[in-house]
């Protein structure tokens, strides 16, 4: 018996030195998560993002690292007020399209296709997608149900009966709708495809750049044969807003890109991707590509010492495990795109079980505690920002002063933030609610979702300021599952939300309209009494609401005008207290030597294979 | 059965429907996404999933479903569930296949030797040795042997198979007859991904071995010291029979009683996925799929992965109960 | 005793054990001697050392069991002093032996004819097939009705009177010189215990082995036996042909044994019993080891251990007052009649 295992130890040995092929043609990337889905108007996270970044490609793509600088991709221009292939409006964009380029199964690209993939998207739009940022600059709305309810005049509900048919009198209705109002938006007109905009909107570049994978270009041909919209304005609607699971789109792809997608393993949580030999430009480096979902921590750290891993995800946490190691490149400090910020609920829900007695009693909070703009100033400087990045991120991290990333127009350096202060802080909170809230003192709960450990120590460091500035401060602070916390989130519940955006698209209109506009993703969960403030003329405004300074700092076609507003904005929203930006995470990357040819964009989902390749 | 297995089902359903329709919303929203979804469109998710509905409705329309053998679909799977279970099982098997023999094998023998050289060193040994097993959290003892035998020899990685033995896997001259790793290599007559595929099988079999062979081995040599202990293996000892013969013939089967109950229950859980050791090697497994629906209150694979466990446990204690029978004679309906 | 050669001679036979109490001198110097086809009966209670005699003759003590003194001669060897091999031979083959609790003397997994083959096929060179007829005619031999069928059951297919009777075709299979009966009828019930002792002695007129008869009861002596011997704490305290014994006992621990049963032509309001119980193993009195139980006892029996003491040919006891006993059984015989 021990003599097997003996024998089998060396038979063991023996083969595994010589079972490990090195391949250089091959990348692997251990990663957390996997693709949602690959249906690029129904995708909205990162991983998925990455693969479509890959797999489709779109008009035009940012130059390199620049998340400000075009270069034509499909299109053979970027228009411009100069090349003439933008109006003087900044409302009619032009984008002649490239000959011959083919898809993964050789259907040759089209302007047609181009047309057909905007206005699927539009007629797709599915709940919480990411096709309302095309609504937006096309139409100045947010989906396409608010729209049909008004050009036809009647609610969704009714429109249709129960098996999602139109009622036979809505139906004309319908068909014109799309004619009138979703069909001149995107026509082709020649070899080329033209986008009309009833107003300037700055940032419509950027969602159409590569990066915005609901942008990419689709086969019409494929997707009919899939099922899919035939691109007619009969029927539209029974196209609109499906299950993700029931697109066909969910795990197959046919796009132009540098790399076509072999087979989407979900057992085993790996993406497979293959060099697309047929690429209109020089093929890529790389043959294949296994993007693989590894949730634990150490698994990935073993693959990368052993080189079986090329790249791996590393938490900042893990910085000094990987600065150990040799044979790999350590990158800190990269730049990102998503901040987390602190915001406070001006209208707590009445049934929350978070504010304690729900009085000005010290056992509790009032339930419109943050409207009281001392209170927020207190709380804003009652956080140690610096210690938390040091402490949690390793340093890895930027303390910005307002929702706004460090690189982004409109980022001011000079613009003072806040720091922690217990002075100050002491003297709001004493002039807070009238002098009573610092007598009787208050008691909250802060939530973060289990596992979330950067939350869980920002509220933990709040929570331990506050104590220190006045021990009748009193926060507790508790961990939830996950379906608890959107549950608090979504009924209003919670007293101050910890959440992170990281940006759609690299524009500032992308954070300060998602935070600071009352009809903003997050400025809508502060309740009435801010949606009030935020409509109120202000003096720093000239007079101006906030809402409106937002909106014109958006379509404002001088990118210097937008600076200066977006700082004005800034300094409104420091001074009142409107939101507490707690870091701007920096980025960490460790990959084996041999790669080469990475260069960051930090507005890019994952990598860009295309630029990779591995050599000693 | 069936009974019981509506029962169960209907209990778990229960549970996760008391959670309410906006906590079972949370599977259909990815953390990283919940920043950037809207109050609307989280009640229009509601609807589209049917998490308004009461519980009768719910289960009634799951159960007629299943009839049809539609398990719905999985969201931790992305698949239908039936497929996600499906495409799964052959990891799983797999793994629990090459994981019996030696666990039971070398769990068994040890306790059987130290019932033999009862308080001997041998016995003392050997008790350590299990005492260890039961302490040494597996996830721990996983860790470390990826650490000692994977970084530096290479010799039990994590994962199902190395990406080159998995590129010749997936392309279109390889058969997968059987979606067994080792059969199939055996059968395209690729005996390098054989090793390959057993390499990565050994890592999380030592894992969990340590722990299982602490439990079978006290088992057994309680089991069998008492059996020693009996007037049958005097008598057999009165006939002229040599010691050996006394042990391997007549004590072991009686011994084996009790430890098939434990074995029996070992290869259960065996069937059923074994999550811990299918996290830390990245192997894939039904262990990992039903836990990470639990906390995702994936509700349709929570379902799919309880009705596979159920039958897993019915028929496998079918099979435990068969094998008292074939051991004692006494337990034999007839 | 018959003029054959006796085949088994044990002399001076001690055999102690190692305990964590110390050491307890389970028999201590026993003589005897058996002959062929002869059947010998070892008397005595619980803790007389009755079954560590034979247990001893068998080598089949617990590990913790060893013989310090004495030797076990049979056909002329030395039983105490052969290897394990040599052991094994005998074992089962020349000296059989029958326990006393048949429900759990046989594997409950083996059916009766697998446990019985398995005995002869070790030692006699047969072949299955054959072995298995063997042991179906010994089934038939030991009065098992339907023995073709009975060949494959289980033990908790047959009744405990069943089962003994194959245990006793088991220790008869190859043919032993002697059998060795360890209490086999004292699990049974009354009708049964008949049954088997009468098997008992048509096989012994069968096959002609010698038998040691262990028990403590002595209706089952007088039926079964041609000698006994009374054991008490380890020792020989009565021995010699048994006629003789039941005519005139001469031990008052013997006497006392056949006081104790009831017997249906006396009427007595109680039943005599031996007063106290056996003295555990560590903690017999000094002197003679029934002094402290003994009606008889004086301060002599207290302080002296009597020795084996003749009283006729072949008859022997081992006590200070043998002719107060004369007298007393004189005087209850006499009062009896």
């Amino acid at each position: 018996m021990k003599k097997l295992i003996f024998v089998f130890l060396v038979v063991f040995a023996v083969v595994s030195v010589f079972s490990e092929v090195v391949n250089p043609d091959t990348f692997f990337y251990a990663t957390i998560g996997e693709p949602d889905t690959l249906d690029p108007h129904y995708a909205y996270d990162t991983a998925s993002g990455e693969v479509l970044y890959n797999v489709y490609e779109n008009l035009i793509a940012y130059d390199g690292g620049s998340m400000a600088d075009f270069v034509p991709l499909l299109s053979t221009a970027v228009p411009s007020v100069e090349n003439g292939y933008l109006n003087d409006d900044g409302t009619v964009y032009v984008f002649p399209i490239r000959k011959g380029v083919t898809f993964h199964n050789g259907d040759p690209l089209t302007p047609e296709d181009v047309e057909y993939s905007f206005e699927r998207a539009l007629v797709f739009s599915p709940a919480a997608g990411p096709t309302w940022m095309l609504f937006e600059p096309l139409f100045g709305t947010h989906d396409i149900e608010s729209m049909v309810e008004e050009y036809v005049g009647a609610a969704w509900g009714d429109i249709f009966d129960a098996d999602m048919n139109p009622k036979s009198e809505y139906k004309q209705a319908l068909i014109d709708f799309f004619n009138d109002v979703i069909d001149p938006a995107v026509e082709v007109e020649g070899d080329t495809v033209v986008f009309r905009l009833p107003k300037a909107f700055g940032p419509f570049m950027n969602i159409l750049s590569q990066s915005s994978h609901w942008s990419g270009i689709l086969d019409k041909e494929w997707c009919e044969g899939l099922g899919l919209w035939d691109g007619n304005a009969d029927g539209w609607w029974k196209h609109h807003d499906w299950k993700k699971e029931d697109s066909p789109l969910y795990a197959q792809t046919n796009g132009t890109g540098p790399f076509k997608l072999v087979s989407w393993d979900r057992a085993q949580q790996k993406v497979f991707l293959e060099r697309n030999d047929n690429y209109w430009r020089e093929p890529a480096k790389l043959k294949q590509i296994v993007i693989a979902g590894i949730d634990e921590w150490s698994t990935r750290f073993a693959m990368l010492q052993s080189g079986e891993a090329d790249l791996i995800t590393t938490p900042a946490e893990y910085l000094p495990q990987v600065e150990e190691l040799a044979n790999v490149t350590v990158m800190s400090g990269l730049p990102t795109v998503n901040i987390t910020a602190l915001s406070f609920n001006w209208e707590i829900k009445p049934e929350s079980k978070y504010v304690g007695s729900g009085k000005l009693d010290g056992e509790g909070v009032p339930l419109n505690f943050f409207t009281d703009e001392n209170v927020r100033l207190g709380f804003a400087y009652a956080f140690n920002y610096q210690e938390f990045i040091d402490d949690t991120l390793n340093g890895l991290g930027i303390n910005v002063p307002t929702v706004l990333p460090e690189g982004f127009l409109g980022y001011d350096g000079e613009l003072e933030g806040y720091h922690l202060d217990f002075d100050k802080a002491t003297n709001y909170f004493k002039r807070a609610f009238r002098g009573q809230l610092w007598q009787k003192g208050f008691k909250m709960t802060i939530l973060y979702n289990t596992g979330n450990s950067s939350r869980q120590r920002s509220a933990e460091i709040l929570r331990d300021n506050l104590a220190k500035i006045n021990p009748k401060f009193k926060v507790e602070v508790a961990g939830v599952q996950w379906p608890s916390y959107l549950d608090a989130r979504k009924n209003g519940t919670m007293p101050v939300y910890i959440i992170g955006w990281l940006a759609d698209y690299p524009d500032p209109h992308n954070f300060i309209f998602t935070y600071y506009h009352s009809s903003g993703d997050y400025g809508k969960f502060y309740g009435e009494a801010f949606d009030a403030f935020a409509r109120r003329p202000q003096p720093e405004f000239g007079g101006r609401s906030l809402n409106k300074m937002i909106e014109l700092a958006s379509v404002d076609p001088d990118p210097k005008m937008r600076q200066k507003l977006y700082v004005q904005i800034q300094e409104f929203v420091l001074d009142h207290g409107l939101s507490m930006a707690l870091y701007q995470p920096l980025g960490l990357r460790a990959q084996r030597s041999w790669v080469k040819g990475y260069y960051r964009n930090p507005i890019r989902p994952g990598e860009d294979y295309y630029s990779l390749s591995k050599s000693e | 059965m069936p009974l019981v297995l509506i029962g169960v089902t209907l209990i778990v359903f229960s549970m996760m429907q008391i959670l309410g329709p906006d906590k079972l919303l949370s599977a259909y929203v990815d953390a990283n996404k919940l920043d950037k979804i809207s109050i609307e469109e989280m009640e229009q998710l509601k609807d589209k999933y049917g998490l308004n509905d009461p519980l009768p409705i719910r289960y009634g329309k799951w159960l007629g479903n299943l009839v049809k053998g539609d398990l719905g679909w999985s969201i931790v799977g992305k698949e239908p569930v039936t497929q996600a279970i499906i495409h799964r099982l052959p990891y799983t098997i797999e793994l629990a296949l090459y994981a019996l023999i030696p666990i039971l094998g070398i769990g068994i023998w040890l306790g059987i030797k130290a019932a033999i050289h009862h308080n001997s060193w041998i016995d003392q040994l050997i008790r350590i040795f299990a005492l260890v097993g039961w302490s040494l959290p597996d996830f721990v003892f996983g860790l470390v042997i990826i650490l000692f035998f994977y970084v530096g020899v290479n010799w039990f990685p994590p994962q199902n198979l190395s990406n080159w033995a998995e590129t010749i896997v997936r392309s279109a001259e390889y058969h997968q007859y059987t979606k067994f790793l080792t059969i199939d290599a055996i059968l395209n007559l690729r005996f390098d991904i054989f090793w390959d595929a057993l390499r990565h099988i050994i890592g999380p079999i030592i894992t969990m071995s340590w722990l299982w062979w602490a439990y079978l081995l006290r088992i057994t040599r309680s089991s069998m010291l008492e059996v020693l202990r009996k007037d049958y293996i005097r008598t057999a000892r009165a006939k002229g029979l040599a010691e050996k013969e006394v042990i391997n013939k007549h004590a072991k089967k009686n011994a084996m009683i009790p430890v098939v109950t434990v074995a029996g229950n070992m290869v259960i859980g065996l069937f059923m996925g074994v999550i811990i050791v299918e996290s830390i090697f990245n192997r894939t497994g039904i262990g990992r799929f039903a836990a990470r629906a639990a906390q995702q209150l994936d509700y349709a694979s929570i379902m799919g992965s309880l009705l596979f466990s159920s039958v897993i446990l019915i028929v496998g204690n079918l099979i435990i109960d068969i094998s008292y029978a074939l051991i004692d004679p006494r337990i034999r309906l007839e | 005793m018959s003029d054959k050669e006796p085949i088994l001679k044990v002399k001076n036979l001690k055999t102690y054990f190692k305990t964590e109490d110390g050491i307890v001198k389970a028999v201590n110097g026993i003589d005897f001697d058996l002959c062929p086809g002869e059947t010998l009966a070892i008397v005595g209670e619980s803790g007389s050392g009755k079954s560590v005699t034979s247990l001893s003759i068998m080598r089949l003590l617990d590990t913790n069991g060893y013989i310090p003194e004495g030797e076990i001669i049979y056909k002329g060897k030395n039983v105490t002093k052969m290897s394990d091999s040599e052991m094994r031979s005998v074992r089962g083959n020349e000296i059989a032996m029958i326990f006393q609790e048949p429900m759990t003397a046989l594997n409950p997994v083996f059916t009766i004819g697998e446990q019985i083959t398995e005995a002869i096929t070790l030692h006699m060179k047969m072949n299955e097939e054959d072995a298995k007829t063997r042991a179906v005619d010994l089934l038939r031999k030991v009065g098992i009705p339907e023995p073709e069928k009975r060949v494959d059951q289980y033990p908790h297919e047959l009744s405990g009177g069943m089962r003994q009777r194959a245990m006793i075709a088991m220790a008869l299979s190859c043919n032993p010189s002697i059998l060795i009966a360890d209490e086999p009828t004292t699990a049974l019930d009354v009708t049964i215990q008949a049954q088997i002792l009468e098997l008992m002695k048509d096989l012994q007129k069968e096959f002609g082995m010698a038998i040691i008869f262990i028990t403590h009861d002595l209706g089952v002596v007088a039926e079964m036996s041609d000698r006994a011997i009374v054991m008490y704490g380890g020792e020989t305290v009565e021995q010699g042909d048994i006629v003789n014994i039941y005519k005139n006992p001469r031990h008052p621990y013997t006497w006392g044994l056949m006081n104790s049963i009831p017997r249906i032509d006396i009427d007595t309001e109680r039943l005599w019993a031996i007063p106290g119980v056996v003295p555990s193993p560590l903690n017999f009195p000094k002197g003679c080891k029934f002094s402290n139980r003994c009606f008889l006892a004086s301060d002599k029996c207290k302080t002296d251990h009597p020795g084996l003491e003749t009283i006729e040919n072949d008859h022997f006891s081992r006590c200070w007052h043998i002719d107060k006993l004369v007298e007393e059984v004189k005087k209850v015989r006499a009062g009896d009649k």
